[in-house]
């Protein structure tokens, strides 16, 4: 019977052991998904052709249409990510380039995905690359690159300004 | 010395698992095999359970699976044969194990929230069925305590095969190997009669 003590006694031990490390719950994969903005200036050259160049802006200021909480305040930056409205089938931005307001509609199709215990679901959104429109103050036209706007980093969205 | 093929075979329950079972109140597993004894050498061996797991994620939704499996494989003895008429028979064993379980789990108020536009919504109750196999590698020792009563230890590190497919995620819990982020490594304590 000692014996037999001597036994199951470790084994109890390893149990709580193995139950402490039981806890382990957390969501190892990226589900940040934003649809990712690029900008561009246009210029012509003398010979005419189109130059297309990454655009920093002196001041960028973004949110939601509606919302109070801005998504960049006052920044210099080349691209932006936009969290999509994940009820709603089109979402709007106010853009504040370089102190001229323009508003950028994004309409789209939402996919809610299962992924995991750990991480739950994630939302897959398909732009409506014909529709995705915006007014035209600072901005000259836009251009959705890619559709599918999931946890990658890469430029769904690309804005072009015609510098003089 | 010269030993016959059919030396008998013997069944096992596993402590180890059914411990665990009480010890923890959102998992369970129960477990036991039938293993045939050929030259006290090789030991074909088929185990099968049933496990399962209720529990509710830190971000409150409610995750349940229920599901039998089973693992045929063999052990090989790296001890001498015992003599017939010897009072404790022991064994040093290494084997190794396919194991399967086809299952289905279920996901219950799994909210959807959105941080920026606000809102949020519950998606409506969900079934998955999957399908999901491994292979094992064991290492152990079976030692007779009394009269054809055995008792034995055992660890095994598990590999799960198969690619995930697209779009489908290795579940949380799978019967027969248990939660996910425990790793792949198990233990086993049995308690054995030989017929």
């Amino acid at each position: 019977m000692k014996k037999f003590l001597s036994r199951i006694v470790p084994l109890f031990v390893l149990i709580f052991f193995i139950q402490a490390c039981s806890e382990d719950e957390e969501c190892r994969l990226d589900r940040y998904v934003v649809a990712y903005v690029h900008f561009y200036s246009v210029s012509i050259s003398e010979t005419g052709e189109l130059n297309f160049n990454v655009l920093t802006t002196d001041s960028l200021t973004v949110y939601g249409l509606g919302i109070d909480s801005l998504l960049v305040d006052s920044m210099r930056v080349s691209s932006i990510g936009l969290p999509l409205n994940k009820f709603s089938t089109l979402s709007e931005f106010i853009f504040e380039i370089n102190g001229v307001k323009d508003t950028v509609s994004i309409p789209y199709e939402v996919e809610n995905e299962f992924l995991s215990f750990e991480c739950g679901y994630l939302t897959t959104f398909y732009l409506d690359s014909l529709n995705v429109s915006s007014t035209n103050n600072y901005i000259d036209s836009l251009r959705v690159e890619v559709r599918e706007v999931n946890t990658e980093n890469v430029g769904h969205i690309k804005i072009y300004h015609t510098s003089q | 010395m010269k030993v016959d093929l059919w030396q008998g075979f013997k069944v096992e329950i596993d402590a180890f698992s059914a411990i665990m079972s009480i010890a923890d109140d959102e998992t369970y597993s129960f477990e036991g095999n039938i293993q045939f004894n050929l030259k006290e050498k090789y030991f074909p061996i088929l185990e099968i359970g049933v496990a399962g797991v209720n529990k509710t994620s830190k971000s409150g939704f409610d995750f349940k699976t229920n599901g039998l499996f089973s693992r045929i494989g063999f052990d090989y003895n790296l001890l001498a044969p015992n003599e017939p008429d010897v009072s404790i028979r022991k064994y040093f064993f290494v084997g190794a194990r396919y194991g399967f379980s086809n299952f289905s789990y279920d996901i219950k108020n799994v909210t959807i929230t959105d941080d920026y536009w606000g809102g949020s919504t519950t998606i409506a109750p969900m079934t998955y069925k999957t399908y999901q196999h491994w292979l094992e590698v064991v290492a152990g020792i079976r030692v007779e305590i009394f009269k054809n009563i055995f008792l034995g230890w055992n660890v095994r590190r598990k590999i799960l095969l198969g690619k995930e497919k697209d779009g489908e995620i290795t579940p949380y819990f799978i019967p027969g190997i248990g939660v996910k982020s425990m790793g792949n490594w198990d233990i086993n304590y049995t308690i054995g009669y030989k017929f």
